[in-house]
């Protein structure tokens, strides 16, 4: 049996550089067992032994306030690690030993990392390391530089010695006054009876119980101890009584205690000296300048997400739809398979698959440009400057945290909110995250924007993040007047960690694990979906309407149910068979919109096929040579963000780089499609001019309506079942109503001839 | 609860403290959550406090125990009670 090691600690303390250093790749995310907070866990091999390390939640302590402690504290207890690797930033090591205490009353084997050295040392803090692990009783203290991969060596040394002969640590917090001899009154209360209840040992239950810990009072409670209970509380009474405190107080101030001296006599350090963070905060939470400094940042963001991703999201579907689709098809009709089979892998899995695969580089690039925010810590900069504004919303700073998470993906917003102290909060919170424009739709935006738009597509994509913004705020100012009137917005308290680079691998290595575990996700889905939609696509809706795989798209069952809805979108410009069936389609995820749209107007009729003459050889060569390109042109995107943000500044206007000439716009890939499309809103809504209004109401719809299934699962997991309920239904009436209302004050316009 | 300790020291809220000053938490009032979370960062009573940035209508940035950087909506910050460090004591930013 593989030995299980709990990595703990504080957020912000290094600690996922410490876990990718002693596990390396082989690591995974799931989700912890009932709840949806993220689990990492990886193997690590010491010499012939095996572990299996467990990334816990990052906590500042073990309480009963949140969800992510209660799984901390539950693991540690019902799990049994072998050893608990508690990762401490040196740096602030007096409040990182608060965990460290309660992880000592837990009476688990503790390894103490001591990471962040370098920078305690920079700040002109000593560490005498063998006092500090001879005033912890002789706890293994290791010196690590996580990020630098140093002293992960004798970590893993000081693991397996700590893991092959348990030790309990010798010293914890004592409590002594009235607090102590209630204490030990109720733990001999508890320990007369049954002994250990449950693994939990009868003096951290007693100090738990006065606490009020609501978890472990509901546990006494289910054992049956409610006279347990009423003693605590007696207790509790009889302690305020003595000392003017609350047992809760006490418990935290005689904690600190042990810990002031442990740093008494074991650190040297100045006071009252400002930090290099702290003279950048000077200018990045200054009351004027911090919201210059925050726009110029979200700028950056969206220009390297939307920008920089294009080229090898050019490179990625050319490839897709143009070389592999062909080769694929030429593949089956050599094998005699050139029938349904043939339809069914290309026009189904690659149409639908690949239309996903598109847009691998937008989420890595996003996923990057959000690790380097949290990593940098500029992410709790940005709650700070927003809070003020937030506050008017009726929200605190913090929200907007999962808000900004909402750009890349809904799903994970939706548990960034668990950041957030009260209900109210996360539940607004989660809601309006919905509303920003994930990753996932940003696809349909840039289809839509290069069919109608052609070279001014960008502006499409970018009013449509603002549409959200500004949908989100609204909302949220209609939850502060009438849903939660009268309910302050929680108070803002939050840690500001220290600047940092972000160090690059770790960076890369948290947006690749993020991306691939949504392409899994997304991927197994939207196969699942392409395959049944081609199904249904290639189903005859009626004895007259055709045979199997030979029946026209809108006479097939998926065509006619599509279009028995498709009425309901007539008044927003698109009530097609074609737009409503990809609408429908979207609702399991909305990536799966251009997938859909891609078998549905171009799928089956045109596969296109490689050239003639064409070799694999040169194909690959092509697709190598089409890669180089997006490499040069990715890297001139980058540098043209320089230009392109000077330009902001009024009087201003230098050239952007073009090193590979602006012909080599590779757009023929999905021509077809868009003059399908093109051709089909013009169709449904009368002429080109209406149809493209109701593109434009399509994009608003998209935009709107119910994020996923898996964004409405997270939901429903958070909040239960009515809130996800009534998500749904409020999303798609906006939707609907502020499809019909551009669609139909566009069309007002074209009549007046203002446009 | 008793408000003993509030009573027997000079104490005012840490929002009247000027930029630059250390204090001492003399008492925080509250809910219970608000306290505890205020705890795990620190801020017990006898903790040290240094006044980083008090710019209306921002939320507050104090060192707390030296090291750790919080930032305290303005609301909170009435909550905690705080006195004077003795002069010596005081390390005061330069300029």
């Amino acid at each position: 049996m593989t030995a299980i090691i709990a990595l703990a600690g504080n957020p912000n303390v290094g600690k996922s550089s410490i876990f990718n250093a002693l596990t390396g790749a082989q690591q995974h995310v799931g989700n912890w067992p009932g709840k949806t907070v993220e689990k990492k866990e990886g193997a690590l091999r010491i010499g012939a032994d095996e572990f299996l390390v467990v990334d816990l939640p990052g906590t500042y302590s073990l309480t009963a306030y949140s969800a992510e402690e209660i799984i901390a504290r539950d693991f540690i207890i019902h799990e049994r690690p072998s050893a608990v690797i508690t990762v401490v930033d040196a740096a602030n090591l007096e409040r990182n030993l608060y965990l460290v205490a309660q992880l000592l009353e837990l009476e688990v084997p503790v390894v103490l990392a001591l990471n962040m050295t370098d920078i305690a040392r920079g700040r002109g803090m000593t560490i005498d390391i063998e006092e500090l692990s001879a005033q912890l009783g002789g706890l293994p203290v290791v010196e690590t530089v996580g990020n630098r991969r140093l002293g992960i060596e004798a970590l893993k040394a000081a693991l397996a010695a700590a893991a092959a002969r348990p030790v309990a640590p010798l010293v914890r917090p004592t409590y002594g006054g009235a607090l102590g001899e209630e204490l030990a009154a109720l733990e001999n209360a508890i320990a007369a009876q049954d002994g250990p209840a449950a693994g939990f040992r009868p003096n951290w239950l007693a100090a738990r119980l006065l606490e009020d810990d609501a978890a472990i009072v509901e546990f006494m409670s289910a054992a049956g101890r409610d006279d347990l209970i009423a003693a605590a509380r007696r207790a509790q009474v009889r302690i305020e009584a003595a000392t003017g405190e609350d047992a809760e107080t006490l418990i935290a101030d005689q904690r600190y205690r042990f810990i002031g001296a442990i740093i008494e006599a074991a650190v040297v350090q100045p006071t009252g000296k400002l930090t290099a963070s702290d003279r950048i905060d000077n200018l990045v939470t200054h009351p004027t300048w911090g919201l210059p400094v925050f726009l110029l940042v979200m700028w950056l963001v969206f220009q390297f997400t939307a920008g920089v991703s294009a080229p090898y999201l050019d490179w990625i579907d050319g490839l897709i739809n143009g070389v592999v689709a062909g080769r694929a098809a030429a593949l089956m009709t050599a094998a005699g398979l050139g029938g349904w089979p043939a339809g069914l892998l290309t026009g189904g899995i690659i149409a639908g698959v690949g239309g996903v695969l598109v847009f691998i580089p937008v989420l890595l690039f996003l996923y990057i440009a959000l690790g380097v925010l949290e990593d940098s810590g500029y992410m709790a900069r940005a709650a700070f400057v927003m809070d003020r504004f937030m506050r008017r919303l009726g929200l605190q700073g913090k929200s907007f945290i999962p808000m900004i998470v909402g750009f890349g993906c809904t799903v994970p917003a939706v548990y960034a909110t668990r950041t957030l102290d009260n209900e109210k909060d996360r539940k607004v919170t989660a809601f309006l995250a919905t509303f920003m424009s994930c990753g996932a739709r940003l696809p349909v935006y840039v289809l839509i924007g290069a069919a109608f738009f052609g070279a001014r597509a960008t502006s499409l994509v970018f009013t449509m993040y603002l549409l959200g913004i500004g949908v989100a705020l609204a909302v949220a100012y209609g939850f502060k007047r009438v849903v939660y009137k009268g309910t302050p917005p929680a108070p803002f308290l939050m840690e500001l960690p220290p600047y940092r680079a972000p160090h690059p691998r770790d960076v890369w290595r948290q947006a690749w694990t993020r991306t691939r575990d949504f392409l899994v996700n997304a991927g197994t889905i939207i196969l699942g979906v392409s395959v049944v939609l081609w199904l249904l696509m290639a189903i005859p809706a009626g004895r007259d309407a055709g045979r199997f795989n030979d029946v026209a798209a809108e006479d097939s069952l998926f065509g006619a149910v599509s279009g028995a809805l498709a009425p309901v979108f007539a008044p927003a410009g698109f009530g097609s068979w074609e737009a409503t069936g990809s609408l429908v389609t979207g609702f399991l995820a909305k990536e799966v919109v251009v997938g859909t749209m891609n078998q549905i107007y171009t799928g089956a009729a045109d596969a296109p096929a490689p050239a003639p003459d064409s070799t694999l050889l040169h194909d690959i060569a092509a697709a190598a040579r089409g890669f180089a390109e997006a490499t040069v042109l990715t890297v001139q995107e980058m540098l043209n963000i320089i230009p392109r943000t000077l330009n902001l500044l009024p009087g201003l206007s230098l050239a952007e780089f073009d090193w590979l000439g602006a012909g080599d716009a590779a757009e023929e890939d999905t021509t077809g499609l868009q003059s399908a499309l093109v051709a089909s809103f013009a169709r449904s809504a009368g002429s080109p001019a209406a149809g493209t209004v109701a593109a434009v109401a399509f994009s608003v719809f998209v935009l709107l309506y119910v994020p996923c299934m898996a964004a409405t699962a997270a939901m429903r997991h958070e909040f239960g079942g009515r809130w996800m309920a009534a998500q749904i239904g409020f999303t798609l009436a906006l939707a609907w109503l502020m499809a019909v209302l551009v669609y139909q004050g566009g069309s007002l316009l074209l009549r007046l001839g203002v446009m | 609860m008793s408000d003993r300790i509030a009573i027997l020291q000079p104490a005012m809220p840490l929002s009247a403290v000027e930029r630059g000053a250390t204090v001492v938490v003399r008492r925080i009032n509250g809910g219970r959550q608000l306290r505890h979370r205020l705890y795990d960062l620190g801020l017990v009573q006898g903790a040290h406090v240094r006044v980083l940035k008090n710019d209306l209508p921002c939320p507050m940035i104090v060192a707390v125990r030296e090291n750790s950087r919080v930032a305290l909506g303005r609301g909170m910050t009435l909550h905690i009670l705080v006195s004077p460090l003795d002069c010596s004591a005081n390390g005061g930013e330069p300029a």
